[in-house]
């Protein structure tokens, strides 16, 4: 058999077609090992993490409190801004939906405190006129707004 | 596990709706019919849950249950006749694969293997995961008449994002008889799973089963694909329906398929349910789609045309064919936009920094620094991808006459129309800082596309190898 010279290899539709086989089979193997590799490095040191905790745990016993009310007032003195905001909020809105968790305001007959310390939570709850009904050990303080 | 018993009534209710509207097509491939049922009975059970609970005004669990049901029964009514063939004929549609109930079988074992990783990376799901939409489903689950609290919801929730998630997770959680956290979590795996199979199948219609299984392959085991997948967010939701849609819309064009153009009506539609990106997604497809068709070409296969510069048909000179493909796709997308519709204008607030964007802004927006930025933050994210994007774009080149030919080309320019789009919305972020907005997206845009532009890519090479075997 005749050999080709090599532009004509290329050039001819068979050639190309094993060599562009050959190319994705062998490149498309490699990728596949890349990322077997770090799919591993990734899942293996996570092995022994612990299982996270369900976000807006620390609002959990409040659940059956405010079971039946569509909505109560939170307040915080935490920066509620979309970039800066820790998800506190957000986890409390999913922990006790279907409750409405009404952010800045305090009239609702049933207001939830959140902050960063007790004083904060104190003084906020006597600029609103605020009576303490209930803290848990996270320091959420469920507050009542009497009429 | 009672949860996987409203899954499975949605997959029945999916593989008698495509029995029903394909019922011409005797070979539809088995596994192309089991993934497009999959989705298409999810999204189906997530509309009409939504749209009974629009009507009666309550989130009623038990009302769900009788209107899916009868909604099965309807499906086996009208499709009694068909079924005992499709049933029959089930020997000659896995013609050619080796023992397809080891197949069927290693699904399976698949789909529980990455529900379990799913569940132990991420049980709870990402951020939006749990603050959005296993948020709202709980509203819809729990909520009676007070469903419709999840629009006066704080602007942090995103009151105005559409619900087929949440529904679909609720609808989870009517079978199970409680929120249970791993319902969200199997959510995820069952659509991680079907995207790969989708893709499988949507490869394997018009090429060899080694190409088919060594793209779905790839899509699997992409690290990112499974963390993000993993997170419980609609973007692996949106990921399945667009590729849903994408390969529809390759048969129904390629194939001058009505029945196809209506199906992939019916997913572009669930796409405007699921994410607001959807609804972008759905009138590029549909203007595209539309405009291809309109063109004086011949759809049916030539040797290497690529049909440039072809003129426009005008209405009379229409083909019925093309003309009741249009038609076709135009009522399949009613079903999801109508949904959307009534979320749209009649329930949810607008879209917290939709408006607010002045003329005199306008102006700020379009300069080069930003610009910089997005696209830089582009190339970031196709890195943090992998080799995967480098491995497609070196499949588009090696295929790059057969990128704008015929029906690929609706996919080429829908990508990178999608992406100039992505890139406008970013230049008129207002309310956000770009960074922060930038760091939050790219990953999960460049994620939900993965799947397409893999379908493209393989497509594209595909084609290409065909083209080559030809001129030999």
């Amino acid at each position: 058999m005749k050999m080709l010279p090599p532009i004509r290899i290329i050039k001819h539709s068979k050639s190309k077609l094993i060599l562009l086989r050959g190319f994705f089979i062998a490149y498309g193997i490699f990728i596949l090992c890349v990322n077997f590799s770090q799919t591993c490095n990734f899942f293996i040191p996570r092995v022994h993490q612990k299982t996270p905790q369900e976000p807006g745990i620390e609002f959990a016993d409040l659940k059956p409190i405010l079971k039946g009310v569509a909505k109560v007032g939170y307040l915080t003195d935490k920066d509620m801004s979309a970039q800066k905001n820790d998800g506190v909020f957000l986890s409390a809105q999913s922990m006790l939906a279907p409750t409405v968790l009404d952010l800045e305001n305090a009239h609702h007959r049933l207001v939830l405190l959140d902050c960063n310390n007790l004083e904060n939570a104190m003084s906020l709850m006597q600029d609103h006129a605020l009576a303490f009904l209930y803290v848990n050990p996270y320091n959420k303080i469920l507050a009542e707004n009497k009429p | 596990m009672r949860f996987l018993f409203p899954f499975l009534a949605s997959f029945f209710s999916g593989y008698l709706l495509i029995d029903l509207i394909c019922r011409k097509d005797k070979k539809m491939d088995f596994f192309l019919h089991c993934f497009l049922a999959a989705g298409l009975g999810l999204g189906f059970s997530g509309i009409i849950i939504f749209l009974l609970f629009f009507f009666t005004g309550k989130a009623d669990a038990r009302a769900a249950i009788y209107v899916n049901l009868i909604f099965l029964f309807l499906l086996l009514l009208f499709d009694r006749k068909n079924i005992g063939q499709s049933v029959n004929s089930l020997t000659e549609r896995t013609a050619g694969w080796p023992q397809p109930e080891i197949w069927f079988l290693s699904i399976i074992l698949l789909m529980w293997g990455v529900y379990k990783m799913a569940l132990w990376q991420k049980p709870y799901g990402g951020w939006d995961g749990w603050a959005l939409y296993n948020m709202k489903a709980r509203f819809l689950f729990w909520g009676g008449p007070a469903w419709k609290n999840i629009f006066q919801l704080h602007w942090h929730t995103q009151p105005d994002y559409p619900l087929l998630l949440s529904l679909i997770n609720t609808w989870g959680w009517i079978g199970e008889g409680t929120d249970a956290f791993h319902v969200p979590a199997f959510t995820a795996a069952f659509f991680m799973v079907i995207c790969c199979g989708l893709l499988f199948s949507g490869i394997k219609r018009y090429f060899n089963t080694g190409l088919a299984v060594f793209s779905a392959l790839l899509l699997l085991t992409v690290p990112s694909y499974l963390i993000h997948g993993a997170s419980q967010y609609a973007d692996i939701v949106l990921a399945y329906y667009l590729l849903a849609s994408l390969i529809t819309l390759v048969i129904t064009v390629r194939e001058e398929r009505k029945d196809f153009a209506l199906l992939s009506g019916l997913f572009m539609g669930f796409m405007t349910f699921t994410k607001n990106e959807g609804i972008l997604m759905l009138l590029l497809l549909v203007f595209l789609t539309t405009g291809y068709l309109f063109r004086k070409v011949e759809m049916k296969e030539e040797p290497h045309t690529l049909g440039r510069g072809a003129p426009f048909l005008k209405k009379e000179e229409m083909p019925k064919t093309r003309s009741k493909i249009i038609l076709f796709l135009f009522c399949g997308t009613s079903l999801g936009l109508l949904s959307t519709g009534i979320l749209k204008l009649l329930l949810a607030p607008p879209h917290h920094g939709a408006f607010g964007i002045t003329l005199e802004m306008l102006s700020g927006f379009l300069n080069f620094n930003k610009l910089e930025t997005i696209l830089k933050s582009f190339i970031s994210g196709f890195r943090h991808g992998g080799h995967i994007w480098v491995f497609i774009l070196a499949l588009l080149i090696a295929g790059y006459r057969e990128i704008f030919h015929k029906e690929t080309k609706i996919l080429t320019i829908f990508l990178g129309l999608y992406f100039l789009s992505i890139v406008a919305v970013y230049l008129t972020t207002a309310n956000y800082d770009l960074q922060w907005r930038l760091a939050q997206s790219i990953n999960r845009i460049l994620f939900y596309l993965l799947p397409s532009a893999l379908f493209l890519a393989f497509y594209v090479y595909g084609k290409e190898e065909e083209r080559l075997k030809k001129d030999e």
